[in-house]
């Protein structure tokens, strides 16, 4: 039956005999479990968003009528200014904020590794290892950076160190995943290969896996530090240093244009922090990091301008040498240690400047790592009180709070979705109308995304005032630039061939992206939307802090009050529906594959 | 050559291509007996009781079609598959049985060549071939310089023997299909094998290529003085050098026969004329079989 579905059309036209049971062929797909769970998911999706819609109460008409004032808000507001007299504070600030994401990442990367090999099914044969791994790194991917600062702001006092300690924590949970993935899946060939010599589990591990995984750490560390960049003004705004504790400061002073001032140069660090990082990566790793794999071996044999190392020319070669008799090579090229090629010195640069850079995040915001270790030991204790001991913290406000969070989530996924869609097929070069309006889309989508959710949070608190709808519609801003790259590029790994058979049966333009592009970009496309969804609930979570509605505003309070209880519990529950929601999501995209 | 190994009662098995004796003047480097290996709970039974041994400076090769079991009983003999059935008995160890230093023990002394090189493409040439040396030293090793000097220049010694001593600085990945499998037999050799075990080593080579990794191969062996088990699908390729021929057919041993004049070209062939697609004539083949 489930090979109907792939060829309705076809079906009608097949001369076959009737159905069992006598009853005519139908000319409808058949309904069968598969697609009536699907149906069920987008009803079920469509109905969470209208209810998330509902309540957050984006009332627009009070939008519009408002908007005379909004818009005299807004122009007091746009003189974005840098006030001369805080300009060294500023900078300050934005030094600690880079530190902080550097040093949080490095040690997210540093604690990770270890965590993502006793996470890899090939390399760790105890499965209580695993499992226990596995949930440490989905521990600390559901529990927000917030949650963690608070926590940490408790051991260390305020400052930078919580910052870092909370990135790192957080860091774990994307970094260990996608590293124990990419273990999980290397060629196993060549680790059989190592093994098949008489090496260890750790010989085995250095030279058949790590050997393997290091463009994947790479590029992985460099793309984490972007979000981790990105994110860390929330940070300041519990205390946990950096640019968010100037733009807590001119929030509650209501000095507007310093504010967007600091905010739009924050975004401006942050798409030169991209640019940064996306350099780095194509230096350190070549032609790898741009295209994966494939055709990677001639890539960079041609890069490297080394004619004897092109495929062809180096076959044809290889029978006079295998006699046995090698040419007389230079001197150089005999040498027992590698020669300093142009990559070598590029990777031992850069990774001089990483140690550089880890060293200077603890000297530029003055951190002592005896404080690091020695402050630990106040830890436990503060564990040990967050755990809720009975449900006295579970009020009507926390549970309203709560469920007030998720409807953020889904209405903000639902609203960038509406604007995305459409949006991805002009930013993907196989289906934009044109150069141009591709450019512009991809740019667009380029610094929708690099404005911070909580910057973009703050500002809106400013125009149409407190509550979820300021947050929905913040969260809904920074999504549809992600959601845009994100379903752009899958639009643009689609088949031509598809698209070539469609056009070729006289199909129009919209004819063509309706049936030849969209079946084949559709997994991807909905995988990516529960990714979406994932986050923007992610972030609900700490909307609150700024005052645009959701959990995060109690479990900010908590935290000043020092009500551990209440604080453990919400963390606790943040926990468990971001986990939940994760499992839908996988659930689901194991249904669509 | 060493002669550590016991001796085994050979008197059951016509060893070929050397005059066996009871007082062990020649000792089997490899012993297998009534091996049996199945996959997937029994449904798939790779070898069906495969018995042989092969005495150690023999060069033996195995053919068949594909999924007749070569690699699976070639794979059996370093542990990288324990039998469902049987015994495996490689330089004296009972393979099924070795576990941890004393499997890879074994495994120093047994080198494997693969089909599809199975180096890591990302290294130098130098770095995959120094990871032979792996059995030989302690802990993980991270890039060449890890490697104590005299094996930097023992490696490039192998790297010269396989005509690669000039790449050995060059990404692997950057060469070509022949010359990848040139730097998978130079590690094979900073092992110091007694034993060279090879799957296919040149089934995914074009046929000149094929003829010229394979002669070096079987030339570097000869020099070591190492023991061979090939298993190939070229005959052709295989009777210039090989003492012995092995033919499986469904896991079964359905030829043994040293490579001498007795030999001829159809009756290898026959190993490979099973192939039939329709099923129709089965019984017909059973019968030239038995």
């Amino acid at each position: 039956m489930t090979v109907a579905i792939d060829s309705p059309r076809s079906a009608p036209e097949r001369p076959g005999p009737a159905s069992p049971g006598g009853a005519p062929s139908s000319v409808s797909p058949p309904w069968t479990a598969k697609r009536a769970t699907m149906y069920a998911l987008a009803v079920g999706f469509l109905a969470a968003s209208v209810w998330g819609l509902w309540r957050v109460d984006i009332d627009v008409r009070g939008i519009i009528e408002g908007w005379p004032e909004t818009q005299n808000l807004l122009e007091r507001m746009w003189r974005p200014v840098i006030a001369s007299e805080d300009r060294s504070v500023i900078i300050q600030a934005l030094l600690d904020t880079f530190f902080m994401a550097f040093a949080g990442t490095a040690i997210g990367v540093l604690l990770s590794i270890p965590l993502a090999f006793a996470a890899a099914e090939n390399v760790m044969p105890y499965r209580v290892v695993r499992v226990v791994a596995r949930a440490l790194i989905v521990f600390t991917r559901a529990v927000p950076t917030i949650a963690f600062a608070l926590v940490f702001v408790r051991v260390y006092g305020i400052g930078v160190l919580p910052g870092i300690i909370a990135i790192g924590l957080h860091s774990i949970g994307m970094i260990g995943k996608l590293l124990a993935d990419a273990i999980e899946e290397i060629d196993p060939g060549p680790r059989e290969g190592v093994l098949a010599t008489g090496a260890g589990p750790f010989q085995d591990m250095a030279t058949g896996i790590w050997s393997q995984i290091t463009p994947t750490v790479i590029s992985v560390s460099l793309y984490r530090l972007e979000i981790d960049f990105r994110g860390a003004p929330i940070l300041g705004f519990v205390g946990a240093g950096g640019i968010g504790v100037i733009l807590r400061g001119y929030q509650g002073n209501l000095r507007y244009p310093d504010l967007l001032g600091v905010a739009l140069l924050f975004v401006v660090l942050v798409v030169i922090m991209e640019i940064a990082s996306s350099l780095t990566r194509r230096a350190i790793l070549g032609s790898e990091g741009a295209t994966p794999r494939r055709s990677a071996g001639l890539l960079t044999g041609l890069l490297r301008r080394r004619p004897a190392s092109l495929p062809t020319s180096t076959s044809m070669s290889a029978g006079g040498a295998a006699t046995g008799s090698a040419p007389m090579a230079p001197t150089r090229e005999r040498s027992l240690r590698p020669p300093w090629t142009k990559d070598r010195i590029r990777l031992n640069v850069a990774a001089a400047i990483g140690v550089l850079l880890f060293v200077l995040s603890f000297v530029v915001p003055d951190i002592s790592f005896r404080e690091m270790f020695v402050e630990l030991t106040n830890l436990p204790e503060i564990v040990w009180r967050l755990i809720p001991k009975d449900l006295a913290w579970f009020t009507a406000r926390v549970r309203s709070d709560l469920l007030e969070t998720v409807a953020i989530g889904f209405a903000s996924t639902f609203l960038a979705l509406l604007v995305a869609i459409p949006l991805s097929f002009v930013a993907a070069s196989n289906t934009a109308p044109g150069r141009a309006s591709y450019a512009i889309a991809r740019f667009t989508a380029l610094l929708v995304r690099a404005a911070p959710d909580i910057v973009v949070a703050v500002l809106l608190v400013v125009a149409i005032g407190l509550g979820p709808a300021a947050g929905t519609l913040a969260l809904a801003f920074g999504l549809i630039g992600f959601a845009t790259k994100l379903f752009a590029d899958n639009i643009e790994e689609v088949r031509q061939g598809p698209r070539d058979g469609v056009v070729s049966s006289g199909a129009g333009r919209l004819q063509d992206l309706g049936t030849a592009v969209t079946p084949q970009a559709l997994p991807s496309l909905v995988g990516n939307s529960l990714y979406l969804l994932d986050i923007s609930l992610r972030s609900s979570t700490v909307l609150g802090i700024v005052g645009a509605g959701g959990i995060g505003f109690l479990l900010q309070n908590a935290s000043k009050t020092l009500d551990f209880q209440t604080m453990g519990g919400i963390i606790l529950s943040i926990f468990v529906i971001v986990y939940a929601i994760e499992l839908l999501a996988g659930w689901v995209r194991r249904q669509i594959i | 050559m060493t002669t550590d190994t016991p001796a085994i009662d050979l008197t059951d098995n016509p060893v070929l291509g050397a005059t066996p004796s009871r007082n062990g003047s020649v000792t089997n480097a490899v012993v297998v007996r009534d091996l049996v290996k199945t996959f997937d709970d029994g449904r798939v039974r790779a070898l069906d009781g495969v018995s042989f041994d092969v005495p150690e400076g023999q060069m033996l090769v195995i053919i068949g079609l594909s999924g007749s079991g070569k690699s699976t009983l070639l794979r059996h003999l370093n542990g990288l598959h324990t039998p469902t059935e049987g015994s495996v008995e490689v330089l004296g160890v009972d393979v099924p049985a070795a576990k941890g230093r004393q499997l890879r023990t074994l495994r120093r002394d047994v080198g494997f060549v693969f089909q599809q090189f199975n180096i890591v493409g990302r290294l130098s040439c130098m770095e995959n071939v120094l990871s032979g040396a792996l059995g030989r030293v302690r802990g993980p090793r991270l890039g060449a310089l890890m490697y104590p000097r005299s094996l930097r220049e023992e490696a490039l010694r192998k790297l010269d023997r396989v005509g690669l001593g000039d790449r050995a600085w060059q990404r692997t990945d950057t060469l070509s299909g022949g010359q990848q499998q040139r730097v998978a037999i130079a590690r094979t050799l900073m092992q110091n094998p007694r034993i060279v075990l090879a799957d296919e080593p040149v089934a995914s080579l074009d046929p000149e290529i094929s003829g010229q990794v394979m002669d070096l191969l079987v030339q570097c062996c000869i020099e070591d003085n190492i023991t061979v088990l090939c298993s190939l699908h070229q005959v052709d390729l295989a009777l210039g050098w090989a003492n012995r021929l092995i033919g499986l057919q469904d896991g079964r041993i359905v030829l043994d026969s040293p490579v001498d004049a007795d030999l001829d070209h159809d009756s290898v062939m026959e190993v490979y004329r099973r192939l039939d697609p329709t099923g129709e004539k089965a019984d017909e083949y059973q019968a030239v079989v038995a």
